[in-house]
């Protein structure tokens, strides 16, 4: 049983790379695991934009306040891994 | 007969008919700093006291407090088994506009869901940024849960304009605003072509709210606030309103009700509450009286304003205390209660309503009796006073 903490898979990751870089038009090898979403240019209107993308995207819900705490890529894709193990 | 109403209306107030739906507050719109605030202050969760059942319907002369006996088979809907006694608030066949719905949490909503409880139909208008996420949102069912209604049906938004309450005309639009990706998008934005398409969409209306402030240095003290700031702030959430009503009102039907939000800061000190925001509700607390003036001679439309007590809604939280004039208020006020943005939205369909047709010019308050209160009674110098407590004690 994974803990909250969960690590996003390598196909997950590859997933949410791709949907910010659309969401953002912006090109895919720009957007790291260590991005910050605010170094992309990405305002809070994008940060949730991208979460809503990703919800329809990976079929899943991210809770009240889920968006909050996100920064990186990384934390995104963690966050996506994270409430997919909890739906599964 | 004036006599007869108010106490069949305080008959229906001791016997609401309530609705306790749980609303859950959705996180995906919550933390996005929005500048189009929903007025202050937010939390949904319900006592709906709009009756589904309608017995009086209004005819908007201008002679005083003449009720018809509206014919039960006009009122009634399938599934309606209410008592027919009282005085419920009847908005079928009326449409409102309302300026300042970016999510299911705010005020602008909370009053979308009186009116359209009370058979309203309802348009919004949405802050040009944020449509994207609102209509998707909408569109995916997010909000579906706050959008039950007492009689357990949906609200449904027949349409949503993008709307940016700072742009009167396009002409007003400075390039870089135009060339913005979240504008871009969108077309017929500003106050003058948003009333323009309602006209066009629908001919007319006969409810007109405005739900929106923005205050770029609210969290600035009076002191420290720069002129910028201080015009921002004016411009958005005070002439934003005077315009709305200057385009809108040619199209508001005779007997119309146009509502807008301020908060108490106009006119006593509420600290934290900076910016220039405080100048702009006394802006717009002023206006409502001028407007009322007007808007009654040029077109018997009434105008008033309903100053709200804290919520938390994502724009109150925006300004960051919001959980302190709660508790603030929770102490403090007359009712020791949470104010649920039903309660205002509930405010509003009776200021829409015939019911309220002398009323105008007014401020209305709605918070608990807060803005009674002379002193801060959990002051500890009060200790020995005895002050009886809702809950504690």
């Amino acid at each position: 049983m994974r803990v909250s903490c969960a690590v996003a898979q390598p196909e997950t990751l590859q997933v949410v790379q791709s949907t910010i870089a659309k969401q953002l038009s912006i090109d895919e090898v720009t957007v790291t695991p260590q991005t910050k979403f605010a170094d992309l240019g990405a305002d809070s209107l994008d940060t949730v934009e991208i979460m809503m993308a990703l919800e329809e995207k990976f079929g899943v819900s991210v809770g009240e306040g889920g968006a909050e705490n996100i920064a990186t890529v990384q934390d995104a894709a963690d966050l996506i891994e994270k409430v997919k193990t909890a739906a599964a | 007969m004036a006599a007869t109403a108010a106490s069949s209306l305080q008959i229906t107030a001791s016997k609401p008919f309530i609705f306790s739906a749980q609303h859950f507050f959705k996180g995906n719109v919550a933390n996005i700093g929005m500048k189009s605030l929903t007025a202050p202050w937010a939390k949904l969760s319900s006592a709906c006291h709009v009756s589904s059942t309608q017995h009086f319907t209004r005819t908007f002369t201008s002679s005083p407090a003449k009720f018809e006996k509206a014919a039960t088979k006009a009122m009634s809907e399938p599934g309606e088994s209410k008592p027919a006694s009282g005085l419920a608030i009847n908005l079928k066949g009326k449409r409102a506009f309302i300026a300042g719905v970016a999510d299911d949490n705010g005020y602008g909503w909370a009053i979308a869901k009186s009116l359209a409880a009370a058979g309203a139909e309802i348009l919004l208008g949405t802050w040009v940024p944020a449509l994207n996420i609102f209509e998707t949102s909408l569109r995916r069912g997010k909000f579906d849960e706050s959008r039950v209604l007492p009689d357990g049906s949906l609200m449904e938004i027949t349409k949503v304009y993008p709307l940016d309450a700072v742009f009167d005309t396009p002409e007003d639009v400075p390039e870089d605003i135009k060339a913005n990706k979240r504008y871009a998008g969108s077309s017929n934005w500003t106050i003058k072509e948003v009333a323009a398409c309602v006209k066009q969409d629908f001919g007319s209306i006969d409810i007109l709210v405005h739900s929106l402030a923005n205050g770029p240095e609210v969290t600035k003290p009076l002191l420290e606030t720069s002129r910028k700031g201080y015009l921002a702030a004016i411009s958005a959430s005070s002439y934003s309103y005077v315009s709305l009503l200057k385009h809108f009102l040619p199209i508001v039907n005779p007997g119309g009700s146009s509502i807008s939000l301020t908060y108490i800061a106009s006119e006593r000190i509420i600290p934290g509450y900076g910016g220039g925001m405080s100048s702009a509700k006394a802006a717009l607390e002023s206006d409502t009286k001028v407007l009322a003036f007007e808007a009654g001679r040029k077109h018997k439309v009434r105008v008033n304003t309903i100053s709200a007590g804290p919520l938390r809604s994502r724009a109150a939280k925006a300004i960051g205390f919001i959980d302190m004039m709660i508790d603030y208020s929770l102490e403090n006020a007359p009712f020791q209660k949470e104010l649920s943005a039903d309660e205002v939205g509930n405010t509003a369909a009776f200021l829409a309503s015939p019911l309220a047709s002398a009323i105008t010019g007014a401020v209305i308050y709605v918070d608990n009796g807060l803005n009674a209160m002379g002193v801060g009674v959990d002051s500890p110098i009060f200790k020995d006073l005895n002050i009886p407590k809702a809950n504690s004690s």
